[in-house]
């Protein structure tokens, strides 16, 4: 169990007078069966009033706007949570179970292509390719995809965008976290396994950036519910992981989304610092 | 001669006809308007058609196809409905828009209708038009329709059947009034020993209906009509409708948000909006909470709306129940969520995603009439008896690579009315759009847009595809 304090901050900086700002941001984490969270603040530079919301996929939205001339909009979001370790797989998880009609229709936006999750021939030719479609069991043969997926493509920053879809990745066998996860989610759905996005930051102790952005995913294993896969960095450690959002792709949960009058960005950057705070000492 | 000779080769067999019972033969409802008729000579009556023709392109009321504008074309034999008739689908209509508007406050809230199971999650979730930008979201006075165009025809009995439901942005009631307006001023003798009710106040009716999508503080609420602008096929509806409400007619430009407020730009400043009527689809209304490329909407809408500030009408995320799959489950949700028997039938349709459905349907396409759940305007549609056997293979072929993208339905033969055409009145296919406001109660607009077929045998009555209308007349007594 670890206490982790996260800082996130977006900065802005505008060629010229910026006004008319509205803003729609998704960096709260939420809270989860392993993840408790005990302080979320949002705050803006230039100051203005944050209001905040559940999606539909009980995510935390934040919207806010800034109506007066700027130069440059700093967000910082300051969050504090406390991570417990996942509950282990089951020992069985047949595929059969996957075919109850209840849970496929409860999980209908999980099972269904997505904008950028889709699964055409192309991907049946690459799903075969990985040889570990005979596997028997759910959880085992996840774990296996989680890794095929990850010998399949190489990591490569700025190799692919936001916008980048699981048939073109196929194509160029270069992406970086969000792609894996795209194509990880292709090939749960595609074998009738319900996988959600997970959008989020990790934790790097020991690094020079103790921390960054991450995309992973949640696929559902019978018997155990959501367990999360991270073809990036596979049989993750979980401590490690602040879960921000879940979604279908991509773009149900993009950290940022606006719109402003007046000159062009000149430069956008994001980081974000994370910490072990230690787990509070309770009075007794 | 006189007109009654133009009746002389009309066939009325094989098909319910709305004027006559058989040949020479008037319905009640008719008696009057076939006997006015024998008063008139032919060359008065197509003169007078040409009259109305050219008030329409006088008054620039067109509508765009295949990029070109047209007039709209119209037939100047009104279209009667019986008193007995008007109160049953008065009754139906209203029955389906207060259905329709509590199933989508429990879509986006409880979804207790998935919880009991009477329409499928999966169903709703693969609509085009279900918002999960909506979960969650209560519209003022938690209603989520305002106004609504429910398509009904008649079958070869003569029972009135809907088609189909139009909640996310139904158009046409500026032709009701219009039609109306110029039947009046063009052939005024029709009307001599008819008792039809008038539908002058529909523009006030629709008003009266969106005031009850402002925020409940809101005593005179400001309404806006938000058009995507001039480039629009109902372009002429928008300003219509705008300007016989006494409301300002805007484009997405012209609004603006300030601290979770919409204002409208005027000369003089900001005006606060209430209550905005939009034209334009759900998914262009805010480019920040919806899709980013729009350039029609108001960046920071939702975030307005959310807050309760203002109404959009109909809400956003009502187009589901335009989608062809759930209207299969209307006469299910009626039961459950009035309690009541569906007054008005519908036409028997299939589900495709079941494979002894699907292959049901594709073993009888001759016979069928396959529709895009999403589609309007007469597109995405097979008429299976009238269609190639090329034209169903395509169709096939479309059905088993998107299953959940098409219904299929029993062809009904649509009823038919004379319709005055080279100089004869020849049976037509038609049907109808009633408009149903919805303020503190349903309110059906007494009328209706009666769409035409113009071409023999078509069964497709959209003005896209070059179909006419006729004024339809609702009988007080």
């Amino acid at each position: 169990m670890l206490r982790l304090r996260a800082k996130h901050r977006t900065e802005m900086r505008y060629a010229g007078e910026v006004r008319e700002s509205v803003n729609e941001i998704r960096l709260c984490p939420r809270g989860n069966g392993r993840q408790q969270v005990e302080l979320c603040e949002i705050v803006t530079d230039p100051p203005t009033e944050v209001h905040r919301h559940v999606d539909a996929f009980g995510n935390e939205v934040a919207w806010f706007q800034i109506e007066r001339p700027h130069t440059g909009l700093i967000v910082d979001a300051h969050a504090v949570v406390t991570v417990t370790p996942h509950p282990p797989m089951p020992q069985k998880a047949p595929w059969g179970l996957l075919l109850d009609r209840a849970l496929q229709d409860r999980m209908s936006d999980y099972l269904a292509p997505s904008a950028l999750v889709h699964w055409p021939e192309s991907v049946d030719y690459f799903a075969q390719g990985l040889e570990v479609d005979d596997i028997q069991d759910v959880g085992v043969w996840l774990r296996a995809m989680e890794r095929a997926v990850n010998d399949s493509i190489r990591y490569e920053r700025g190799s692919t965008g936001v916008d980048t879809t699981v048939e073109r990745l196929i194509q160029v066998r270069r992406g970086v976290c969000q792609d894996m996860a795209h194509l990880f989610l292709a090939l749960c759905r595609r074998r009738g396994v319900p996988a959600r996005y997970v959008s989020g930051w990790l934790f790097q102790p020991g690094r020079d950036e103790p921390g960054e952005s991450h995309a992973w995913c949640d696929a559902w294993v019978p018997g155990a519910g959501w367990v999360e896969f991270d073809p990036t960095h596979p049989d993750p450690n979980l401590d490690h992981y602040i879960r921000i959002g879940v979604g279908r792709d991509y773009f149900d949960v993009p950290p940022f989304r606006g719109t402003y009058v007046g000159a062009p960005t000149e430069k956008m950057s994001v980081t974000v610092e994370i910490a072990d705070i230690g787990l509070p000492t309770t009075a007794g | 001669m006189r007109v009654n000779t133009l009746f002389e080769d009309y066939r009325v067999a094989g098909f319910y006809d709305e004027m006559f019972e058989e040949p020479a033969a008037p319905r009640g409802p008719y008696r009057g308007l076939y006997a006015g008729l024998a008063s008139l000579r032919p060359d008065t009556f197509a003169r007078k058609s040409e009259l109305a023709g050219a008030c329409y392109l006088n008054e620039g009321i067109t509508f765009a196809l295949h990029g070109r504008e047209h007039p709209f074309p119209f037939d100047l034999l009104p279209r009667l409905v019986s008193t007995e008739d008007w109160s049953t689908l008065e009754a139906g209509l209203g029955q389906r828009v207060r259905a329709l508007d509590q199933f989508l406050a429990d879509v986006y809230g409880p979804r207790k209708c998935v919880e009991d199971g009477v329409i499928p999650y999966r169903l709703l979730a693969s609509c085009n038009g279900y918002m999960r930008e909506m979960v969650g979201v209560t519209p003022p006075n938690g209603r989520w329709v305002q106004f609504a165009g429910i398509d009904l025809i008649r079958d070869d009995r003569g029972a009135w059947r809907v088609l189909e439901d139009n909640l996310r942005t139904p158009s046409g009631l500026s032709y009701v009034v219009q039609n109306r307006s110029f039947m009046r001023r063009v052939f005024p003798e029709a009307f001599r020993g008819h008792d039809v009710v008038s539908v002058d106040h529909a523009p006030l009716m629709l008003r009266q209906a969106l005031a009850y999508a402002a925020p409940e503080h809101v005593r005179d609420p400001r309404i806006v009509v938000l058009t995507p602008g001039s480039f629009n096929s109902a372009y002429y509806e928008h300003t219509f409708l705008a300007q016989q409400m006494g409301v300002p007619l805007v484009e997405g430009r012209d609004l603006v948000v300030r601290n979770r407020r919409v204002y409208v730009k005027t000369t003089t400043g900001y005006d606060p909006v209430d209550v905005i009527y939009r034209r334009i689809d759900d998914w262009y209304l805010d480019p920040v909470s919806l899709r980013p490329d729009s350039l029609l909407g108001v960046p920071g809408l939702m975030g307005a709306y959310r807050a309760g500030n203002v109404g959009i009408s109909n809400a956003p995320g009502t187009g589901i129940a335009d989608d062809k799959a759930v209207y299969v489950y209307l006469p299910a949700l009626i039961r459950y969520f009035l309690g009541e028997e569906p007054i008005l039938d519908q036409v028997r349709t299939h589900l495709l995603e079941d494979e002894r459905d699907r292959e049901h349907v594709l073993a009888n396409l001759d016979s069928l009439v396959v529709k895009a759940v999403d589609g309007a305007g007469g597109y995405g549609i097979l008429i299976g008896p009238h269609a190639t056997p090329e034209e169903r293979r395509v169709f096939a072929r479309r059905i088993e690579q998107n299953p959940r993208g098409y219904i299929a339905q029993e062809t009904v033969s649509l009823s038919r009315a004379p319709v005055f055409l080279d100089g004869r009145f020849r049976a037509r296919h038609i049907d109808l759009r009633p408009f149903i406001t919805y303020g503190a109660e349903p309110n059906v607009v007494p009328g209706g847009l009666t769409r035409v077929a113009l071409q023999d045998g078509s069964l497709v009555v959209n003005s896209s595809q070059g179909g006419g209308s006729k004024d339809t007349w609702v009988l007080a007594r």
